[in-house]
């Protein structure tokens, strides 16, 4: 049987009563749906002194919209399945709305939040892909105040971010775009239950120019969220350089044969779904 | 800890230890013995339950997340004892053989014929990506899901 | 309506984690983290020490007089395999019960394990006291000199895959006032309670066995597992309830998983497409410690191996070796689909060998006449159903995709027979079957044999769980044999009943209600080939999202002689057909370097989920009945048979690339 070992729990309904409390403890572990938290207390990979529930933190249950700043906010403790109809009608929500709508089953989107997706560092959630390719920032709380990281950088390698002790994910920040084309793909397969590739692009085309255009990777292939700079494209029929850069960013990455396949299968993944991504952004 | 569950309407308390997962609430302390444990890992749906009217796999919630909130079990589906459209459709089409996953598939079907506009056949096979029947192929569970919810429309 | 599935809407089903007793205990097995090594010291919890037993061989497939090596309750010197039992610790509370496990300790002096079939014929004894590692070796068929035009050779493997019902293994174990009463999720309350007697040395008489509802087994509840004894050895010690319930993660470190077998054949035939011999080697890895039915794996996919076909000369030697990995056990098919999947692969590649189309050629290899294999298979001929079968699923028009298609046979286990009894208790006609049911099926064909034979309304008739104090005798289900074997001693019990009340003079169904009477009957039965279904089966396969290969279409016409109920077959052929898509897409136990399992969670071994149900074509055929009174063949593992093969080919026709590996090779896509 699987069951948690022994810990103290505390429901958090403040931000400073988290702030003040997680101090207190030398291992806290903070769960806001749970879904991965307690699978990881289950499996007792995790044994934290106590478990803080950041659920009924309303703080974090927001989303803002900045028409000035023309930004959105969307605060950590929001579940997956909220965000379709809360989400604006940009084109970078629109990407990020077909990553979250990716997400396990409609039971995980139910439970599953925001933060608890982007702060896991598993080379297989989906949110930190589309995140990173529409250039999001991670809003950082802590007793000193407030820091943000591109949401691109908050991965060190699987299942480690950049957050320290006494930190919580308030939220991401993202500006909105319009009139983008996005692509969100990814390769599942059932042994193991794993993603080998995942790849999300999102490209503002104008006749034949390109006035923008970014793309990140995640997946058991890669590792971590990695986003790829396509900056110095500007035509549409540079796409075979395009895909000459890709193939080159594919081909660079160190890989291993290991149990997610080997490093030929992983690269056909990748390439495969990298092209098919450039080829839906990019078409008039 | 104490902690108080409403379950089908119906308050549990009990002094638990904080760890407790909610199947085990659910199914030790309330008596509900409708709600299986299946996979312990989010695999499989034979835990399902509605949380504030969503479906949530009980196995990876602890009992303690669900204070203050309206839980409902496969046993509350049913009431008074007479099957709802979804269970009804299940049985009648014989989509069932063992059985150990008639509440999840209670529930999701439930959850979908509540919320869900669409309700043709790929619809409903995408909505039941998450509970796990070993038995039957999943097509005679659609079938009847989708039955149940044509029935529902036509009343 | 059918009452069985009415009660789980309810939350009234009885499954044995159900079952609540006043001061039960918890049991939990402290599992070994290597998968060969030499147990140092273990401190803590009940081991070998308490319980020095080993188990003997019951379940499917029984006989006596084997030389091979059975698992001990608990490790005793040396851990063979990852998961296997060295400890095991107990409380009244089920999570100190679990934080109990890690108050065990054990030292370990690790060896290399044996992972492979390859591995294990080069390697030395993983049992010290043998010479090598093979089990048992086996001839099938002939010794014959091959002089045919065409030689077609291949190396061909499935890999293990676990059974993974959804309800996993469990038991509660009660030893009260000089009886050990035991209750579980089994296809066999009676092999589990042979096992037991006979394992902890009691009088059948003192143990007495209830069968849970039973949610799902496909092989894996028919054996008598290590924890059933721990559990009824700690009741009898303590004289408290015990239960134990098994966790995802231990089926798959510890659960028998099934197919592990690969074999290397030569297929002989000359340019027409006549057939004309089949030989090779059968390999079967039976893991770290055998049984009758692993032992004789290779024995038995040889015996099948010609399918419906006639094939004149067959010679096949079969070896099934020790590995350091968890005991084999069946899988639902249990070497029927291997024995398919093997055959009907060579068959293919026969057919691509001298271009012509393969449906063709496996017609022509049908026998016109009854014909008896070399191996003594005796099949009847089937050439008309495969030709309209073919017609049914519109052939010539799938042949424009990438399909696959498989012809196939399913032997019931139908040796030893079956029993049944029926008693009218207040109004109520309750039946216990030998073979206990855990699904439907079992439900629907007894009420309609029992309104056929005693015009008994279907709502006054309850199929009762297994029961060794009602009915004493019995044997399992499994093998695709119930509908025949306890149909069989369904419908003669019922015979009995009728003339029973006929002499009392009991002449309508009222009267008949208000009786107590009763009738028991038990029959053994032999393979008899009009007991014997045909399979057609095919598949087309489609690539999705440019990369993954997905089996988008099923079809299955499938010979069941006379069914039982169309309704539920039919979500027996689906459910079979999936499982056996998934076989060769992605569902199988690997393990990674060290022998430890790969999958850590149920979703990781692969399985099927609703979104990955190809469009499914079921025709449900009668090509003659059984030699039994009602006429009802198999069904239960039809699915498993046929599917691999058909969707095999449909991939390999998608990718242009050899598929003779299950699961798929992804490299194939790279
Ligand atoms: C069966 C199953 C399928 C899944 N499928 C997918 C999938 O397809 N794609 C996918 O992306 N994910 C998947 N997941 C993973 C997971 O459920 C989701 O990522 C979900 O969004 C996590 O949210 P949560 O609120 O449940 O996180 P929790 O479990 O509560 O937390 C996850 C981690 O994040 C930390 N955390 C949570 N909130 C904060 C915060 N505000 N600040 C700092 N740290 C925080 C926690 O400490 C913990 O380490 C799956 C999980 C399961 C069990
Ligand atoms: S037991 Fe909860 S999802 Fe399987
Ligand atoms: S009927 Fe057995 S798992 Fe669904």
């Amino acid at each position: 049987m699987k069951a948690p070992p022994s810990f103290d729990f505390i429901r958090i309904n403040k931000l400073n009563e988290f702030y003040e409390n997680v101090d207190r403890y030398s291992s806290p572990l903070i769960i806001s749906g749970g879904t991965v938290a307690v699978l990881m207390l289950k499996n007792r990979v995790i044994r934290p002194d106590v478990v803080i529930d950041i659920s009924g933190i309303e703080e974090l249950n927001v989303l803002k919209k900045d028409k000035e700043k023309n930004e959105v906010f969307i605060g950590s403790n929001i579940k997956l399945h909220e965000l379709k109809s809360i989400l604006p009608d940009d084109s970078a929500s629109e990407l990020i709305l077909k990553a979250a709508t990716t997400v396990g089953d409609i039971a995980i989107r139910s439970m599953g939040s925001v933060g608890g997706n982007v702060c896991l560092g598993d080379p297989g959630n989906d949110l930190p892909v589309a995140l990173a390719a529409v250039g999001a920032n991670a809003v950082v709380g802590s007793r000193e105040g407030i820091r943000t990281v591109p949401v691109s950088e908050c991965y060190v390698k699987p299942f480690k971010t950049v957050l320290k002790k006494g930190e919580i994910l308030l939220g991401v920040s993202y500006k909105m775009l319009y009139g983008y084309r996005t692509s969100y793909n990814k390769f599942f397969i059932n042994f193991l239950d794993h993603y080998v590739g995942i790849v999300a692009a999102i490209a503002k085309v104008e006749g034949i120019s390109i006035k923008d255009m970014r793309m990140a990777v995640s997946g058991e292939a890669i590792g971590t969220t990695v986003k790829i700079d396509l900056a110095e494209f500007s035509k549409i029929d540079e796409i075979n350089a395009i895909k000459d850069k890709l193939n080159k960013f594919v081909n660079e990455r160190s890989m291993s044969d290991d149990r997610f396949g080997t490093v030929k299968f992983k690269k056909k993944v990748l390439l495969t779904l990298m092209f098919q991504a450039i080829d839906e952004v990019l078409k008039a | 800890m104490r902690i108080r569950l409403n379950i089908n309407g119906k308050d549990y308390e009990s002094d638990v230890e904080p760890r407790t997962l909610l199947v085990d609430f659910i199914r030790d302390v309330a008596g509900l013995k409708g709600t299986h444990i299946g996979c312990e890992t989010g695999s499989c749906g034979a835990c399902m339950v509605l949380l504030d009217g969503k479906p949530v796999k009980s196995c990876l919630m602890l009992a303690a997340q669900a204070e203050g909130k309206k839980i409902v079990t496969v046993e509350g589906l049913s009431e008074g004892g007479k099957l709802n459209a979804v269970q009804k459709s299940l049985s009648q089409k014989k989509a069932l053989q063992c059985g150990f996953c008639a509440a999840g598939f209670s529930i999701m079907g439930t959850w979908i014929l509540e919320n869900e506009q669409d309700t043709d056949y790929e619809r409903v096979k995408s909505d039941l990506a998450g509970v796990v029947c070993r038995c039957s192929g999943y097509e005679p569970i659609i079938n009847a899901i989708v039955e149940a919810a044509k029935n529902e429309r036509k009343d | 309506m059918s009452e069985r599935t009415e009660k789980f809407f309810m939350g009234k089903g009885s499954f044995v984690d159900d079952i609540q007793l006043p001061n039960m205990l918890y049991l939990e097995i402290v599992r070994s983290k290597k998968a060969h090594a030499k147990i140092l010291e273990v401190k803590g919890g009940l081991t070998a020490k308490d319980i020095p037993l080993t188990l003997t061989s019951t379940g499917e497939s029984y006989r006596m007089g084997r030389n091979y090596e059975v698992e001990p309750v608990f490790a005793k010197g040396k851990v063979l395999y990852y998961g296997q039992p060295v400890a095991a610790v107990y409380d009244k509370d089920k999570y100190k019960a679990r934080d109990l496990v890690e108050s065990v300790e054990i030292a370990y002096q690790e060896l290399k394990p044996v992972l492979s079939i390859e591995e294990s014929l080069s390697s030395s004894p993983i049992h010290e006291n043998r010479k090598d590692n093979i089990v048992a070796r086996f001839e099938i068929g002939k010794r014959f000199s091959p002089e045919s035009e065409v030689k077609v050779s291949d190396e061909l493997y499935m890999e293990r895959v676990l059974p993974n019902p959804l309800e996993t293994r469990g038991i509660v174990a009660y030893y009260n006032s000089g009886k050990l009463n035991v209750w579980i999720s089994t296809q066999s309350v009676y092999s589990i309670k042979n096992g037991l007697s006979k394992i902890l040395g009691l009088d059948p008489a003192e143990v007495n066995v209830f069968q849970a509802d039973t949610g799902g087994a496909f092989g894996s509840k028919s054996a008598v597992y290590p924890e059933y004894v721990i559990a009824c050895y700690l009741s009898m010690k303590t004289k408290q309830p015990v239960k134990w319930i098994e966790s995802r993660e231990e089926h798959i470190s510890s659960t028998r998983p099934g197919r592990g077998a690969k074999a290397e054949l030569q297929l002989y035939g000359n340019k027409k497409g006549k057939i004309e011999g089949i030989e090779g080697k059968i390999y079967v890895d039976v893991g770290a410690y055998a049984d009758d039915l692993s032992s004789t794996s290779p024995s038995w996919i040889g015996y099948q191996i010609t399918g419906p076909y006639l094939i004149e000369n067959v010679y096949i030697e079969g070896y099934s070796v020790y590995t350091n990995k968890s005991p084999l056990g069946p899988y639902r098919g249990a070497g029927r689909p291997e024995a398919a999947f093997f055959i009907e692969r060579m068959i293919d590649k026969f057919a691509d060998q001298i271009g012509m189309d393969p449906v063709e050629l496996r017609l022509k290899n049908l026998p016109e006449r009854p014909f008896q294999s070399p191996t003594g298979l005796k099949v009847l001929p089937s050439k008309s159903f495969f030709e309209e079968g073919i017609k049914s699923i519109n052939y010539s028009e799938l042949k424009k995709r990438n399909v696959g298609v498989s012809f196939g046979i399913l032997l019931p286990a139908v040796f030893g027979g079956e029993s049944a009894k029926i008693k009218i208790d207040e109004g109520v006609v309750k039946v216990w079957l030998g073979g206990n049911a855990h699904w439907q099926r079992h439900e629907l064909f007894v009420k309609r044999i029992l309104k056929e034979i005693l015009e008994v309304p279907e709502e006054k008739v309850v199929l009762m769980n297994g029961d060794t104090t009602e009915l004493q005798k019995g044997i399992g289900t499994w093998g695709s044999r119930s509908a025949i074997t306890a149909g069989n001693a369904l419908y003669k019990a019922a015979m009995l009943l009728k003339e029973k009340a006929e002499k009392m003079n009991i002449n309508s169904v009222e009267q008949l209600l208000n009786s107590d009477l009763s009738a028991e009957y038990y029959e053994n039965m032999q393979l008899d080939p009009t007991m014997i279904s045909f399979l057609l089966t095919a598949a087309v396969a489609e690539m999705r999202d440019g990369i993954k290969p997905v089996i988008e279409e099923v079809w299955a016409y499938y010979d069941v002689g006379e069914p039982l109920s169309e309704e539920a077959v039919y979500g027996q052929i689906t459910g079979g057909l999936l499982m056996g898509v998934q076989e060769v897409l992605s569902e199988a136990l690997i393990y990674d370097s060290k022998g430890k399992p790969l999958p850590e969670t149920m979703a990781a071994t692969g399985i099927a989920y609703s979104i990955n149900a190809p469009k499914y074509h079921v025709k449900i055929k009668t090509f003659g009945r059984s030699n039994t009174p009602h006429g009802a063949k198999g069904v239960g593992e039809a699915g498993t048979v046929g599917a691999p093969p058909a969707a095999a080919r449909a991939v390999e026709k998608l990718l242009n690339k050899r598929v003779n590996k299950l699961p798929l090779d992804f490299d194939l896509l790279a």
